[in-house]
């Protein structure tokens, strides 16, 4: 109680320091100059935009607004595999390959090329894998992931994006906020900037992770130079969802709501005074933080679905899983949120040790992940959720069609090493072509050679998808505009329904 | 130099005419009220002497623009000869208020009420000229309601691929660039441009397309002259053709300028056809509806009901209750105003029930209608065929009874109803087998152990 009383006292002292008479003196004198010279300003602006019915998003960040075009989705939920997946070992079949393994690749092949380990010559790695055609479409699938069969012909494969990034930091930072270096928002950032969040009780950016913190660490969700009401709310999924949104001992939920109330009325005049946006992000902020005291629990709550849709994701209620994050991600999407990141740690597979071996931690990885990404998308699909939200699924690059000689010897175990040049991902969900695949790798899958695509034009097809030209879509910082795609990007076309 | 001088002066007529207007507007208002003014007469006598000067040098400065702005006689033909008419009229006042001529004898009335309605008449020819007859029609008829009709606005390529090019796309081009100043009234350089008949005429150098070598025609070489060249067409100062139009009215010319060849005969490059075709068609009806009232957007929003244009420059509206899962059948009459405007109405988790079709009826554009989560059995579903747009209905987890499903099949344009129920269970599924299941989603997908 002693800390309420205090905090009383300083509601009672800033409430009183904003109505003084010196307060108002000054307001008196510079504020009807202020005034004056506000209107003259604001004449000057040229105000040629058409009226138009989106919200008002003065007093509220993040209300819910309409995009330049008719977007195709209004959901993502981008599925990151950290560390990056084998493209060899998943998607992108290479018989030839296998004929190779075990002999010495060329010379040739990596004269002036930087690897994050190989060193002198590497032998070349056969695929570790089946392969068989599946679905209608009859497109390859690895042994690994028996149950993506059920979903091949829902999804678009990209076989030949590229990545000019080859350590997992950076490239991480490239894929998810448009930049290899720090500072930038990141794509959830920018889309509810762009859009707002539907559901006035959820945040409209939530990022969930299993197996560890990405490598990038927790600027992948960050907001960069956007106001900070839109960067990525991470919810745990053992524990409580959100740390310390739950109310201390002693403080019931009616006094948390006075004690919100009248710390946003001391922000807003805050905010009347000085048009700072970070205010309004805080005021947000608190109100946000006060509704999601009851609506985030309910919604990471998933003892409530049926045993059937437990069976079909693999859940673990109570655990930190990837099958529970997949079932959390539909449940959040059909609440309203409007972009779920989901990261799952664990996908490097060097061969430097049993976890990062392709015969060993990379099948458990596959296991784990496979039954839940199919479910998510059957279960989108059952719900009509699949129509109006996209799903991504993809690592920071690809890996090498080399077993990896770190410092020049062979690992004992089989991996391969990073590499950008070539690799495979995939996206599901409305706008786009179903079963399809676009572009190709050489016969041992090391370079794109037809259909190559970088991770700027992902990003440019989010971003048509959801409805923005991803050129003009701009953000006005340090004198120029920014955007995500930077001067680069071009849509996808050929992967558009 | 004299000659640049006389387009100079003529081009002042649009200012010059306002000064006989003004005059005789004043001299109208003082003979009106010249029981109150006891010096009108002498008054009169200085402004009808005006009005007439002023009007002889606008009829002056009026026919040296007619002479050098390219105009034709039949256009101006009336404005010119009311003018003259209003001008002499004036003269004639003026002579009669100085008592030494045979006028005397008309009335004054009858002089101003000819020389008002003659005043009118003239101005408002004028106007016509300058801004075109639709100038005051236009808005007149928006004001009224009539003329206003559900256009389409939109080119979908499949349709018009079979048509002619130069009617679905190279005289619209012509007409929002070229026409301005090339058409019936105006005629620069003798040249008319606004139907395909004048067109093959040419303008006072002959004709601006030449079969034998179309590289050559006049129309090509304009076009693709710099900006800064006098030649260049259209003018500096006017709306430049973008670099589409250009390469579409070149492959045109070149190709032997047919006015028949089907679009798909020209075999146009796909930029082209993405840039004046939309290749897709938009999921959401192609009809133009009006725009919403912001009162009533704001008043819905009042009660926590999401809004939204589906874009930024759109008249139609995505509705959702997410926020507001107190929504009954009653609330409905919220939206009635701008029922027209919503495409895609989202009342699941709500509190309605069967009786809601009676009202939704009337969301004639309606394209999407989620109803998840609701007590909605499909009773009264039947009454939503009236709903021609209706693409996506979504009925997870509701009670919806198998009996009416084949209802939604008859709708006209259905695409995909969702029908996943979760208390389904995988029990009984089999019922579902007679269903078309390119239509409908009965969802229990299960994955193997």
């Amino acid at each position: 109680m002693d800390n309420f009383n205090k905090l009383n006292s300083e509601f009672k002292k800033t409430n009183a320091r904003f109505n003084t008479r010196r307060h108002f003196i000054k307001d008196c004198t510079l504020g009807l100059g202020g005034i004056a010279l506000g209107s003259f300003l604001n004449s000057c602006k040229s105000n040629n935009t058409s009226f138009n019915y989106n919200a008002n998003r003065d007093l509220d960040p993040l209300a819910p607004i309409s995009p330049p075009f008719t977007p195709k989705v209004k959901s993502v939920i981008y599925l990151h595999m950290v560390g990056a997946p084998s493209q060899l070992e998943l998607f992108d079949y290479k018989p030839e390959l296998e004929k190779l393994h075990n002999k010495p690749c060329p010379k040739s092949l990596i004269e002036g090329k930087q690897f994050a380990f190989i060193e002198g010559i590497p032998n070349m790695l056969g695929p570790q894998a089946t392969f068989s055609r599946e679905g209608e479409s009859g497109n390859w699938i690895s042994n690994h992931i028996p149950h993506f069969k059920n979903i091949v012909d829902e999804v678009t494969f990209l076989k030949a994006v590229n990545t000019d990034q080859f350590n997992h930091g950076p490239a991480q930072l490239l894929m998810q906020t448009g930049s290899p270096r720090l500072g930038r928002p990141s794509i959830g950032s920018w889309v509810t900037y762009g859009l707002g969040s539907e559901s006035s009780d959820l945040p409209g950016f939530i990022v969930l992770t299993s197996g560890g913190t990405p490598d990038g660490g927790k600027s992948l969700w960050g907001n960069g130079f956007l106001p900070s009401i839109y960067q990525g709310v991470q919810c745990r999924s053992k524990g409580d969802p959100v740390l310390y949104l739950k109310d201390p001992k002693g403080v019931s939920r009616n006094l948390k709501k006075n004690i919100v109330e009248s710390i946003n009325k001391i922000n807003f005049e805050e905010y009347k005074k000085f048009k700072d946006p970070e205010i309004l992000t805080r005021i947000s902020q608190y109100e946000m933080a006060y509704r999601m005291q009851s609506s985030v629990p309910s919604v990471m709550n998933i003892n409530d679905e049926p045993e059937y849709i437990k069976d079909m994701y693999g859940v673990e209620p109570g655990k930190e899983s990837f099958a529970n994050n997949c079932l959390l991600a539909r449940k959040m999407v059909e609440k309203g949120v409007r972009y779920v990141q989901l990261y799952d740690w664990g996908w490097d597979s060097h061969g430097n040790g049993e976890a990062e071996s392709l015969r060993k931690g990379f099948l458990k990885k596959c296991k784990d992940s496979d039954r839940p990404i199919a479910a998510l998308i059957l279960d989108l699909k059952q719900r009509g959720l699949l129509d109006e939200t996209l799903v991504v699924w993809g690592g920071e690059f690809g890996r090498t069609p080399m077993w990896e000689n770190r410092a020049g010897v062979q690992n004992t175990l089989v991996g391969r090493d990073h590499q950008g040049e070539a690799f495979t991902m995939w996206m599901a969900g409305g706008g786009l072509k179903k079963g399809h695949v676009h572009g190709e790798t050489d016969e041992i899958g090391y370079r794109g050679i037809k259909g190559r695509v970088s991770v700027y034009d992902i990003q440019a097809t989010i971003l048509h998808l959801l409805g923005f030209d991803h050129e003009l879509f701009t953000y006005e910082f340090q004198g120029r505009p920014f955007r995500l795609t930077d001067v680069e990007g071009e849509i996808i076309r050929e992967i558009l329904a | 130099m004299l000659d640049d001088f006389l387009i100079l002066l003529g081009r002042f007529h649009p200012l010059f005419v306002h000064l006989p207007i003004g005059f005789i507007i004043l001299g109208i208002l003082v003979e009106l009220n010249k029981k109150k003014l006891g010096w009108s007469n002498e008054a009169l006598k200085f402004i009808f002497f005006w009005a007439s000067v002023t009007g002889v040098f606008s009829i002056i400065t009026g026919f040296l623009q007619y002479q050098n702005g390219g105009y034709l006689w039949e256009t101006i033909q009336f404005h010119f000869i009311a003018g003259v008419l209003t001008t002499i009229l004036s003269f004639t006042f003026y002579l009669k208020l100085i008592e030494n001529s045979i006028f005397k004898l008309i009335p004054r009335k009858l002089f101003i009420i000819a020389n008002s309605v003659i005043l009118i008449i003239t101005g408002h020819l004028g106007g016509n000229i300058t801004h075109g007859e639709e100038h005051l029609i236009e808005p007149i008829n928006n004001l009224v309601g009539v003329g206003e009709k559900e256009t389409l606005t939109f080119n979908y390529y499949e349709d018009f691929k079979e048509k002619p090019l130069y009617s679905t796309v190279i005289q619209p081009i012509i007409d929002q660039k070229c026409v301005k100043c090339h058409n019936s009234k105006k005629s620069n350089g003798k040249l008319k441009m606004h139907n395909s008949k004048e067109l093959m005429k040419g303008g006072k150098n002959g004709s601006i397309i030449n079969y034998d070598t179309p590289e050559m025609s006049e129309m090509y070489i304009r076009i693709h002259l710099p900006k800064e060249e006098k030649k260049h067409m259209p003018p500096k100062s006017g709306k430049q053709l973008t670099r589409q139009e250009i390469s579409l009215i070149s492959k045109w010319i070149k190709n032997g300028s047919s006015f028949e060849k089907s679009v798909i005969d020209f075999k146009l490059e796909e930029n082209l056809i993405d840039y004046f075709f939309d290749t897709e068609k938009p999921f959401f009806p192609l009809i133009k509806v009006s725009a919403p009232d912001n009162e009533s957007i704001e008043k819905i929003r009042k009660n926590k009901i999401l809004i939204n244009p589906i874009n930024k420059n759109s008249n139609f509206l995505k509705v959702s209750i997410i926020n507001n899962l107190d929504f009954k059948n009653e609330d409905i009459s919220l939206l009635s105003d701008i029922a027209k405007n919503i495409v895609s109405l989202d009342l699941s988790n709500s509190m309605i029930t069967d009786s809601i079709f009676s009202k939704l009826k009337f969301f004639t554009n309606l394209t999407v209608l989620k109803l998840n989560n609701t007590t909605i059995t499909g009773e009264k579903i039947n009454q939503l065929i009236e709903l021609k747009n209706l693409k996506r209905i979504y009925l997870v987890n509701t009670n919806f009874k198998d009996e009416y499903i084949n209802i939604l099949a008859e709708f006209t344009n259905i695409q995909k109803v969702y029908l996943y129920n979760e208390k389904d269970n995988f029990l009984n599924l089999d019922r579902y087998s007679k269903f078309d299941n390119k239509i409908y989603e009965f969802g229990n997908y299960s994955l193997e152990n």
